[in-house]
C-alpha cells in the first residue's frame, strides 16, 4: 500500500494496515478481490491505491486466521468470480481494530493538535 | 495459532497446487473484470496490464503467504532486525562488539576444556581405568606425581580383587644411534608393561602389540614407534615393522607403529624433553623400586569405592609385611581421567568462571542497549498494536531481533575463538595435557549458537516485555519522554551489575596478575640467567659400566670447561627444575635429641655449587678427589643446617641419610654449608638440601656451565664438545637455566594471561556500556537541560547533575563489586595456589581502574550536555 500522490515518500509499511481495510471492504456484503480493491480505493478518495502483490497474500492471511471465508459465485453480470466473506471472527476483529484505531488517532489528534491545554 | 489455522494450514498443505489453480483463475478474473471496467473510461488494457503486476508472481506470494506464513513472517522479521541495526549503526555495533567479546571469550575457554576435562581419553572404556598413587601421611608434602613403586604395583595386581589388570610404566629416555646421515637423537619415551596396551584397549597402527614374554629379561629389545617419530623420523616408511635399530648403542626390531591420536602418559612427569610428546614404548623389564607409574582397569561392576577400599587394605597389609619400605606410605587410586588434567583443573574452572562473568557484562550492556532501542521505538510498537498486530507478535518480532543480533554476534563471536586458537597452541603449556590439541570443531560452533540463543532470549526478553508493556498501556507512545524516565531504573540497575562484575574480574585479574608478578620475582637462590644446563644421559648400555660412565662425564665435564667464555661448569644428577628429585629423611644422630628433616640430596660434580652461585656460609666447597666413590664428605644448606643443629656450627657433624630399620645406613660428614635454594618449583615449601660428591660423574645427568656471553652462543658449543667425546651420544637437550624456570610456571601464566586479557576486556566493555546509557539518557533528557538552562541553571550545575547521576549507579557497583571480590577471593584462596598472600594495592589499584573508566564514561556525555543550546534543545521534541 502506498500513498497515491507522492511516490517519493512512501509510508513505511506497516503490518496489519491493510487487513483491516480488507475486513472493512467485507464488512456489508461479500466481495471479490478487484471489488475490495475498488472499495478501498474509492472510500479513501484515491489516497490509497492497492497494489496486487500485496492484496492476494493479505487475503490469505486472514483466510488462514480464519477471520474471511472464499467461494466462487457468480456475480451480477454473469461473470463467475471469488467472494470473500466476513466470519464472525473477522467481525469480531474488525470491532476490536476499528476501536483500537480510534483510540489511537484521537490521542494522536490531542498530541498534534494546534492549541495546548 | 488457534485450532482452525492449523487445520486451514494443514488442508492447505494437502491440498497442494489446486489452491495454486485456483488462485491463478481468481487472479484472471480479476484482471478481466479490471479490463471490463476500464473499458467504459476508455484506458488502454495493455496499461491496464502493466499495472496489474505479474500474474504468476502475484499467484505464488498469496500461495506461499498461505503455506509459510510462519517462516515467511520470521524472514521478515530477521529482515526488520539487520535493517534497524545497519540504520544504528553505533548502538548496533557497541552490542554486536559486546556479543562477539563475550561470546568469543567463552568460546575460547570451552574450546579448551573440552579436550582437557570433557573428552573421554581415547581408550576403550575409559571409565573404568585408575590411576595409582602414593602418599606420605607424615610427610609435609604430597609427590606431585602419581608414583608406585614396582614391588607395590605387582602385589597390588596379585591381591586385589576388584582390579582387572595392573599395568606399570615409567619414563624412559633412549637415544637413536645416527643413521643414513642422520643425526643420533635422544628420544624421550615410556618403558612398560607388556599388559598396558592391552588393558587401555589399544593395538598398533602398524604391526602388534608388545608380546608378554618380550617384558622378561633376556629377550632380543623390541620397540613401538609414535606416529610423531615414524613421520619425522623414518618420513612415514610403511615397511618399517621388522627394520632394526640401534637404540642405545643394542639392537633393537621395530614391532608397531602407534596411531598418532595415541598418546600415554598424557601426563608428561619429565619438564623438558626434545618433544612434549612420548617418542616411543619399550618393553618394562623386570624391575624395583620407586620411579614407577601404574594404571589399572576396574573389574566389571566394581565401583570406585570399593576398589578403593580394596587398595587401602592391600597398602595395610603391605606397610605392615615389608615395613622398612612400606611403612611410610599409603596406596590410593583415582580415576585415570581425573588425574590427566592434574592441577589444570581448577585453573581451568577458574578461567571458566572469569569468562562467564564477562559473558554476563555482555549481556547486561546488550540489554541496556536494546531497552534503549525499544524507548526509541514506542511509536512505531503503539502503531502496529493500534492496528491490531497481537502483542505476542510484537514480542516475537522483539525477541527475533535480540536473537539475530545475538547470532550474528555469536557467528563473530565464534570467528574470534578460532582465530584465537591459532595463537594459542603456541602459548599452551606442554604440561596441560590435550591442550595444545584444542581446536574449534562443529561442537565449538554448536556451543557457541546455542550460547548465543540463551544470551538473546536472555537479554531480549525484558526490553521485549517492557515494549509490549508501554507500548499497549499508553497508546500515546509518542513523546512521552519523560523528565526522568521511569525505565531509568532498570538500566540503572543493570549498570550496577555490570561495574560490580567488572570489578570484580579486574579485581581478581589483579590479584592474579600480582600473584604471579611476586612469583616470578622469588629468587630462586642461583643466578638462572647466565647458566646454560644441558641434559646429557650417556647411553645405558654403552656406559654400562660405572668406570666408563665416569670416563666419560669426566672427558665432557673438562671440554665444556674449556670452552671460550665458559667461567665454570658442574655436574649433576637433579637439576633444579628439570623436574628430577630425590628426596631423604636426614637425621642428625650425634645430637642428644635426635633430629629429623626431610631433605633434597643431590649428588654435584665439578663445581656445581660455584657455577649455580651458591654461597659458602661456612666450611669449603668439595674438592676434585672427594668425586671418588666412596667418599663421606656432604655439604648441606643453611636451612638444614638451622634444622639440625639450631645455633651452632654445622661443620664436622655426622648426618646418616635415610636411616631405617631394614636400610643399609648412609653416613655423611658435613664439610660446608651453602645458601639455599628452590629446588622444584618457586613457590615450594622450604626444604633443606644435602650436596654429596661421592660417585658424581657415575651418576651425572645434567651439565651446567656459567657464561660470560648469552646462553644461547654456548648451546652449538657444548654439542660439538659432547659429539667430539663421542658422536654416538646424543644430546638431550641445551638450554638456559631461566627456561626451566619459566617452564615450571607455565599453566599459571596461561591461566593468568587470559584472566588478565578477560579483565582488561571487561574493563573497556563495561566502560562503554556506562558510556552508552550515560549518554543515552542524557540525549533523552535534551528538553529537560534545556529548560533548565533556560532558567538560569550553570553549565556547572548541569555538567554536576549529569554525572552525578550516572557515577551514582556505578559508584554503587563497585562498592558491590567490592564485597563480591574479597567473598570470591576468599573462596578461590582455597584452591588455587598463589593467592595466599593477596595484596591490598593491588586490588585498590583495580578498584582505581574501574573508577576512572566509570567517571570518564560518565564524564564525556555530561560535557556534551552542557554543549546544548537551550533554545535548540526546547525545540528538540
Amino acid at each position: 500500500m502506498s500513498t497515491v500522490d507522492s511516490p517519493s515518500d512512501r509510508l513505511e509499511f506497516l503490518q496489519g494496515t491493510l487487513e483491516v481495510l480488507i475486513l472493512r471492504s467485507l464488512q456489508i456484503a461479500p466481495n471479490h478481490a478487484f471489488g475490495i480493491a475498488k472499495f478501498i480505493e474509492r472510500q479513501s478518495e484515491a489516497e490509497f491505491s492497492v497494489d496486487n502483490g500485496t492484496l492476494y497474500p493479505g487475503l490469505q492471511r486472514l483466510m488462514q486466521r480464519g477471520w474471511i471465508t472464499s467461494q466462487w459465485k457468480t456475480s451480477p453480470n454473469a461473470r463467475r468470480a471469488k467472494y470473500y466473506r466476513l466470519t464472525a471472527d473477522g467481525r469480531k476483529q474488525l470491532l476490536t481494530a476499528t476501536s483500537r484505531w480510534r483510540r489511537f488517532v484521537e490521542a494522536m489528534s490531542r498530541v498534534l493538535a494546534p492549541e495546548v491545554k | 495459532m488457534s485450532l482452525r489455522e492449523r487445520w486451514g494450514k494443514l488442508r492447505a498443505l494437502f491440498a497442494g497446487r489446486a489452491g495454486l489453480d485456483d488462485l491463478r483463475e481468481e487472479i484472471d478474473t480479476h484482471l478481466a473484470m479490471e479490463i471490463e471496467d476500464a473499458g467504459h473510461t476508455g484506458t488502454n488494457p495493455h496499461e491496464i496490464r502493466k499495472r496489474f503486476g505479474n500474474r504468476t508472481a502475484i499467484g505464488e506470494s498469496a500461495y506461499n503467504a498461505w503455506t509459510f506464513e510462519t517462516v515467511e513472517s520470521f524472514a521478515q522479521d530477521v529482515h526488520y532486525a539487520l535493517r534497524g541495526m545497519w540504520r544504528n549503526p553505533v548502538p548496533a555495533g557497541t552490542a554486536l562488539l559486546s556479543v562477539a567479546l563475550s561470546i568469543g571469550a567463552l568460546t575460547v575457554v570451552f574450546t579448551a576444556i573440552k579436550p582437557v576435562l570433557i573428552e573421554p581419553l581415547p581408550y576403550r572404556h575409559p571409565e573404568e581405568l585408575v590411576q595409582f598413587r602414593t602418599e606420605y601421611p607424615r610427610f609435609p608434602e604430597q609427590p606431585r606425581g602419581d608414583w608406585m613403586s614396582w614391588e607395590n604395583a605387582q602385589e597390588a595386581g596379585r591381591r586385589s580383587r576388584t582390579l582387572e589388570a595392573v599395568a606399570i610404566y615409567r619414563n624412559a629416555f633412549a637415544d637413536l644411534a645416527s643413521e643414513s646421515g642422520d643425526p643420533p637423537e635422544a628420544l624421550y619415551g615410556a618403558r612398560v608393561t607388556s599388559n598396558l596396551f592391552p588393558l587401555l584397549g589399544v593395538a598398533p597402527m602398524l604391526g602388534r602389540n608388545i608380546l608378554p614374554e618380550e617384558d622378561q629379561p633376556g629377550r632380543p629389545d623390541v620397540i613401538v614407534l609414535s606416529h610423531g617419530l615414524w613421520v619425522r623420523r623414518f618420513h612415514s616408511d610403511p615397511g618399517i615393522v621388522g627394520r632394526v635399530l640401534t637404540v642405545n648403542g643394542r639392537a633393537s626390531t621395530v614391532i608397531g607403529v602407534m596411531s598418532a591420536e595415541f598418546d600415554f602418559p598424557m601426563r608428561r612427569t619429565a619438564v623438558r624433553t626434545p618433544s612434549p610428546y612420548v617418542d616411543f614404548w619399550a618393553p618394562l623389564e623386570v624391575a624395583r623400586g620407586g620411579g614407577h607409574s601404574a594404571v589399572a582397569r576396574l573389574k566389571p561392576g566394581v565401583t570406585m569405592a570399593q576398589a578403593r577400599q580394596d587398595i587401602g587394605s592391600i597398602g595395610e597389609s603391605l606397610a605392615a609385611e615389608f615395613p622398612a619400605t612400606n611403612s611410610d606410605r599409603v596406596l590410593q587410586l583415582n580415576f585415570l581421567h581425573d588425574r590427566v588434567a592434574g592441577n589444570a583443573r581448577s585453573s581451568l574452572l577458574l578461567l571458566l568462571g572469569a569468562s562467564v562473568l564477562f559473558l554476563l557484562i555482555g549481556c547486561s550492556n546488550v540489554a541496556n542497549l536494546l531497552l534503549a532501542r525499544g524507548h526509541d521505538r514506542q511509536k512505531e510498537i503503539a502503531l502496529r498494536l493500534a492496528l491490531g498486530a497481537g502483542p505476542k507478535r510484537i514480542l516475537r518480532q522483539m525477541m527475533t531481533e535480540s536473537c539475530a543480533l545475538a547470532v550474528l554476534g555469536g557467528l563473530a563471536g565464534y570467528l574470534l575463538s578460532v582465530m584465537a586458537w591459532r595463537i594459542l597452541p603456541a602459548l599452551s603449556p606442554a604440561g596441560i595435557p590435550r591442550l595444545a590439541s584444542a581446536r574449534s570443531d562443529m561442537t565449538v560452533l554448536f556451543f557457541a549458537m546455542a550460547l548465543s540463543v540463551l544470551n538473546g532470549v536472555f537479554f531480549g526478553i525484558v526490553p521485549a516485555l517492557r515494549a509490549v508493556r508501554t507500548g499497549g498501556g499508553n497508546a500515546n507512545g509518542f513523546g512521552s519522554r519523560g523528565v526522568a524516565g521511569g525505565h531509568d531504573r532498570t538500566r540503572s540497575l543493570l549498570v550496577i551489575a555490570e561495574v560490580s562484575l567488572t570489578v570484580m574480574l579486574v579485581v581478581l585479574g589483579g590479584q592474579l596478575l600480582g600473584a604471579f608478578s611476586r612469583l616470578m620475582a622469588t629468587d630462586p637462590g642461583f643466578d638462572a640467567d647466565r647458566i646454560v644446563a644441558s641434559v646429557i644421559l650417556p647411553s645405558a648400555d654403552r656406559y654400562r659400566d660405572p668406570e666408563r660412565r665416569d670416563e666419560f662425564y669426566r672427558k665432557i665435564l673438562e671440554s665444556v670447561r674449556n670452552l671460550p667464555d665458559v667461567e665454570s661448569a658442574g655436574t649433576v644428577d637433579a637439576l633444579p627444575f628439570s623436574g628430577e628429585n630425590t628426596g631423604a629423611l636426614v637425621s642428625a644422630v650425634e645430637t642428644s635429641s635426635a633430629r629429623e628433616a626431610d631433605a633434597e640430596v643431590d649428588v654435584t660434580g665439578g663445581e656445581y655449587l660455584q657455577t649455580m652461585g651458591l654461597r659458602l656460609i661456612e666450611g669449603r666447597y668439595f674438592q676434585p678427589e672427594e668425586m671418588k666413590p666412596s667418599n663421606e664428605s656432604a655439604i648441606v644448606s643453611a636451612l638444614l643446617a638451622s634444622q639440625l643443629w639450631p645455633g651452632s656450627s654445622a661443620i664436622g657433624r655426622r648426618i646418616c641419610l635415610n636411616c631405617r630399620p631394614g636400610n643399609a645406613p648412609m653416613w655423611k660428614r658435613v664439610v660446608g654449608v651453602v645458601s639455599d635454594a628452590k629446588h622444584s618449583a618457586l613457590n615450594e615449601r622450604e626444604k633443606g638440601a644435602v650436596y654429596l660428591a661421592a660417585g658424581a660423574m657415575e651418576r651425572a645427568a645434567f651439565v651446567v656451565a656459567r657464561t660470560r656471553r648469552s646462553a644461547g652462543d654456548l648451546e652449538q658449543a657444548i654439542r660439538r664438545a659432547v659429539a667430539a667425546t663421542d658422536p654416538n651420544q646424543a644430546v638431550f637437550l641445551v638450554a638456559p637455566l631461566r627456561s626451566f624456570i619459566t617452564d615450571s610456571v607455565a599453566d599459571r601464566r596461561f591461566v593468568m594471561i587470559l584472566v588478565f586479557i578477560t579483565g582488561c576486556l571487561a574493563l573497556v566493555m563495561s566502560a562503554a556500556g556506562v558510556y552508552a546509557v550515560t549518554s543515552y539518557s542524557t540525549s533523552r533528557r535534551t528538553a529537560e537541560i534545556g529548560i533548565r538552562m533556560a532558567i538560569g541553571a550553570t553549565p556547572q550545575q548541569v555538567h554536576a547533575l549529569i554525572f552525578r547521576q550516572g557515577f551514582g549507579s556505578a559508584a554503587l557497583g563497585m562498592a558491590i563489586g567490592l564485597v563480591l571480590a574479597s567473598a570470591s577471593l576468599r573462596l578461590l584462596r582455597s584452591f588455587l595456589p598463589g593467592l595466599e598472600q593477596s595484596h591490598a594495592a593491588h586490588a585498590w589499584i583495580a578498584a582505581g581502574l574501574v573508577t576512572i573508566a566509570a567517571a570518564g564514561a560518565c564524564w564525556l556525555p555530561a560535557r556534551k550536555a552542557i554543549r546544548v543550546d537551550p533554545v535548540s534543545a526546547l525545540r528538540h521534541e
